[in-house]
């Protein structure tokens, strides 16, 4: 039986989020054991998240508390935290997987491979050298990449599944675990809702509205919410309640919205065990960015997810097939939450289309949303989870810029070639050779460079007063990964690697550079091939007298 | 600091006939009614019992405030309340606790003991670090204000063959023994060490490292 532990020190719906390469392990191989490592104040996980071996947890709290304060030796917390890790030492695990890739878990992952050569480790760690070391480029994918591209091509979950080499499969029962007194609770309650409209004999769909997230700037506001709600109430064939924590602020809240409606509203309260019980049997759930979207992917309820501000939807949205992401348009979205007032202003009327979306009773042609504002649905393609525009306005070009830089990683990582271009073929308004030209002038710019550097490189080999001019060049190459051009990808590969040099030997680590110089250049002619085979599949396709179908949708 | 010495202690008797004692002159609880006295005590804390089931409590007496103390609570928080005394004077304690006056056994106490000591108690760290409730048994506290003031603004010893002393885990003593020997501050050494760019010779660095991050000192993550 093989062990294997996740190290996953970040919060709950990246904990949750785990489940599915956890699911796509036990799949591909029931024997696996699989334990997580996560912090203690998420310990309640442990009742939910289902298919985990065996929960090891730091106490963070107490060990932050037993350093900070004063009245404590040092010893205390030093010692608190060997302990905590104590059990994990005693096993002998196969397989580490570095999941949040933060420092912390870095540490920790060479603390625990350190004096054993045998376990196989996925992620990224430190060597003796205090030098990053990553397992395989998609740790450099998921370290370096998806946190400053800006339109992230790859989601965390594809990044991890590819990392550790396990083919994805579907979800499966179980998931999420439940207690089954709450899910007859939950059942009875739902079912009586459910079965209330015996004058059309249909039955009501229940919707589930999330209030709050774990940051403002992501939340719903709470006018849109009762707006939704009053349109809701008017639609026969659902029935909206409320869904909260039992936490102060989200009952005030509650409270709040209900008097809106003669406190007729229903709200369910429910703690973090209770809740998968309530989402597996809710037709559709509303949320803003939440853990509760992440459970409902493992429990495979649909949602509309409403991504606002911080919400980084491109790499850890919804990764359920049936669901939808409403999103101001990608060119107004910053990811922060201090230019929110550039945003476009998702609407009541807008998550309510969404929503009749996911619940199939309208047609995608049907949709109107406001101005700014798009509705992406995931689909799944060799690469894992993509997000397509559907409705709404949206970039063509900002598209394609992710959709190639997406279409140059299956290439490289995957080698699938076959290029998808019917989402572009009838895009109006795209005006393809501009869109090629400005990628194309980033390439001669990026190649430019590269060649500048080499050169230095090879004349600093030679003279050392000429290192200087190197280091320069090295510099001004790597600034392109400040930009977000398709090349830019392999541009931050690079730039990890040259992070990464490990040897001591100054002469070692040039001609490792001379190499990655020339691999790099390599990848960016990778990078115009892509442009090429698009350019020439676009061209074929418009000078085709076949009628082709396609997505009429207004662009931006 | 020391504990404090006593000159003079004898057990009185109340009107109320219940044992008092008197140290140094002072009587810890009232020769007339103790137990109303205790009463009227616990009464000024209501506030504080009602927001806090943990209550730490300066001064043990013969412990009329503090069954006082454990009916209030039990009141409040039934059976989930939790008190711990410490008391400086041991003697007192040892009498306290043959005459058997205790009517709860939710009650921990620690006797005699230095504030080094107090403050490695491991039952005694989870208590504070639950952040309890204070309450000082005046008589008691105004017996023995240093100690109790010490134990307020007690500072752990920070030297590394003070650490050493607390350390159990003997592979984590020799690590530190071997690189942190005579520092006069164990914990901004292990910051500056966490800082620099040295090679890793022992896996513990990477431990170290790790601790450095989830509590870095002054709140600074490393660079």
């Amino acid at each position: 039986m093989k062990n294997v532990l996740i190290i996953n020190l970040r919060r709950l719906g990246d904990l949750y989020s785990t489940g599915h390469l956890i699911n796509s392990i036990k799949q591909n191989d029931p024997t696996i054991a699989v334990s997580m490592l996560i912090y203690k104040e998420f310990e309640n996980i442990t009742r939910s998240l289902g298919n985990v071996d065996q929960f090891f947890f730091i106490d963070r709290k107490k060990i932050t508390a037993l350093k900070k304060n004063p009245i404590f030796s040092p010893a205390l917390a030093i010692e608190k935290f060997h302990n905590d890790l104590a059990d994990i030492q005693q096993i002998n695990w196969d397989q580490i997987i570095n999941y949040s890739n933060d420092k912390i878990a870095t540490y920790l992952s060479s603390y625990f491979t350190a004096d054993k050569p045998n376990i196989e480790f996925f992620g990224i760690k430190y060597l003796t050298s205090q030098t990053m070391t990553r397992s395989s480029d998609w740790a450099i994918m998921f370290n370096d990449i998806l946190p400053c591209y800006a339109h992230t091509p790859v989601h965390f979950v594809d990044c991890y599944h590819h990392l550790y080499g396990a083919p994805w499969a579907p979800v499966k029962n179980h998931l999420i675990k439940t207690h089954p007194k709450h899910d007859q609770s939950v059942q009875d309650v739902l079912e009586k809702i459910k079965k209330g409209d015996t004058f059309t004999n249909c039955e009501i769909q229940v919707v589930g509205i999330q209030l709050k997230s774990s940051d403002t700037s992501k939340d719903i506001p709470a006018e849109t919410i009762i707006e939704l709600i009053s349109l809701l109430l008017d639609n026969s064939k659902v029935f909206p309640v409320l869904l909260i924590a039992p936490i102060k602020l989200e009952q005030d809240l509650a409270c709040d919205i209900n008097a809106y409606f003669d406190n007729t509203l229903i709200v369910i309260e429910s703690d973090l065990y209770a809740l998968g019980s309530v989402i597996k049997h809710l037709n559709c759930i509303i949320t803003p960015d939440t853990f509760i979207k992440h459970m409902c992917d493992l429990a495979e309820t649909p949602i509309v997810e409403v991504s606002r501000g911080k919400s980084p939807f491109l790499k850890q949205g919804t990764y359920n097939i049936n669901s939808y992401v409403l999103t101001p348009s990608l060119p107004t979205r910053k990811y922060d939450s201090t230019d929110m007032e550039n945003e476009g202003r998702i609407k009541a009327g807008d998550i309510y289309q969404a929503m009749q979306l996911a619940l199939k009773h309208i047609l995608l042609s049907e949709v109107k949303l406001s101005s700014d504002i798009t509705i992406y649905g995931p689909v799944r393609d060799e690469l894992g989870i993509y997000y397509m525009p559907i409705s709404g306005s949206y970039d063509i070009e900002l598209e394609l810029t992710r959709y190639l830089a997406r279409h140059y990683i299956k290439k490289t990582f995957i080698q699938h070639k076959a290029l998808d271009i019917s989402f572009f073929k009838d895009a109006k308004n795209f005006r393809l050779h501009a869109w090629l030209d400005c990628e194309k002038n980033a390439v001669t710019e990026l190649t430019r460079d590269i060649l500048s550097t080499l050169k230095h490189l090879l004349l600093s080999q030679k003279n050392k007063t000429k290192t200087k001019d190197f280091v320069v060049s090295l510099e001004r190459l790597l600034g392109h990964t400040e930009k977000h051009h398709v090349a830019s990808i392999p541009l931050h590969f690079f730039k990890a690697h040259v992070d990464s040099l490990t040897s001591d030997s100054t002469a070692q680590n040039v001609q490792v550079v001379e190499e990655l110089l020339y691999k790099l250049k390599g990848d960016i002619q990778q990078v115009l091939v892509c442009f090429k085979e698009f350019e020439s599949l676009i061209q074929d396709t418009r000078s085709s007298t076949k009628t082709v179908g396609g997505l009429n949708i207004p662009q931006t | 600091m020391g504990l404090p010495m006593t000159d003079n202690y004898q057990i009185k008797t109340s009107k109320t006939n219940h044992k008092i004692p008197v140290i140094n002159g002072i009587h810890l609880h009232s020769m007339y009614h103790p137990i109303r006295e205790a009463e009227s005590f616990v009464l000024n804390h209501l506030q504080l019992l009602k927001d806090k089931k943990n209550i730490l409590v300066f001064g043990l007496g013969f412990v009329y405030h503090i069954n006082q103390l454990v009916i209030e609570l039990q009141k409040i928080h039934g059976d989930d309340y939790k008190i711990v005394v410490i008391e400086p004077n041991s003697e007192v304690a040892n009498d306290c606790l043959s005459l058997n006056l205790l009517i709860s056994d939710k009650v921990k106490i620690y006797h005699g003991l230095s504030h080094d000591r107090l403050y490695q108690d491991e039952e005694l760290i989870n208590f504070l670090l639950a952040q309890p409730g204070i309450i000082a048994h005046p008589a008691s506290f105004n017996l023995y204000k240093s100690y109790f003031k010490n134990f307020l603004q007690y500072k752990a010893p920070l030297s590394t063959e003070k650490v050493l002393m607390v350390l159990r885990d003997e592979h984590i003593k020799k690590f530190i023994s071997d690189r942190f020997m005579n520092e006069d501050d164990l914990q901004v050494a292990l910051w500056d060490y966490s800082q620099s760019n040295h090679r890793i010779v022992n896996k513990l660095d990477y431990l170290f490292f790790a601790l450095e991050e989830i509590a870095p000192l002054n709140g600074d993550a490393r660079k």
